[in-house]
């Protein structure tokens, strides 16, 4: 979700109760309404979310894919959001999918960390 | 449904647009505090 809708939606629940707003999604389908949903009432997880509270095993970085254009080319990001797990510098893991929760996030770190640790040891 | 509501509108490109729920709203008497049309890519 956008991060300026999102710095809104903190303000107005702020301002006038969360229980004074009702919240309506444009959503084309069922699963993009349910991420939709679970980002407002959880927060986005690449930008105030479960990721960024939930991890500490790894250290998280949000780019703004049009304030980092010369890196999302150089790093072959064509779509967004994308997820890059990245060590020493290469990539070792990548997701992108237009719909995600938390949980399916955290699934794939722990799949793809588990992954990478093997190769390492 | 709307008495004494802030309605946050999120519409979504592939969707519905953001100002099209946004004037249902108002046509139904709700009070669009903020309204836009998102874009996953």
């Amino acid at each position: 979700m956008d991060l300026n809708s999102q710095e809104v939606i903190k303000r107005l629940a702020d301002e006038h109760g969360s229980d004074q707003l009702v919240v309506i999604l444009g959503a084309p389908d069922a699963e993009s309404a349910e991420i939709a949903a679970e980002t407002v009432v959880l927060g986005d997880p690449t930008y105030a979310g479960a990721l960024a509270e939930a991890r500490d095993d790894i250290s998280v970085v949000m780019l703004e894919a049009p304030k980092a254009r010369r890196v999302c080319i150089r790093l072959k990001v064509h779509g967004l959001p994308t997820f890059l797990l990245m060590h020493d510098g290469e990539e070792v893991a990548r997701l992108s999918a237009s719909t995600i929760s938390p949980a399916q996030l955290n699934d794939w770190l722990d799949t793809s960390l588990d992954e990478m640790r093997e190769e390492v040891s | 449904m709307f008495e004494s509501k802030q309605v946050i509108v999120l519409g979504e490109r592939d969707g519905i647009a953001g100002p099209a729920i946004a004037a249902c709203v108002k046509s139904a008497g709700g009070n669009v505090a903020f309204a836009s049309t998102e874009c996953f890519v």
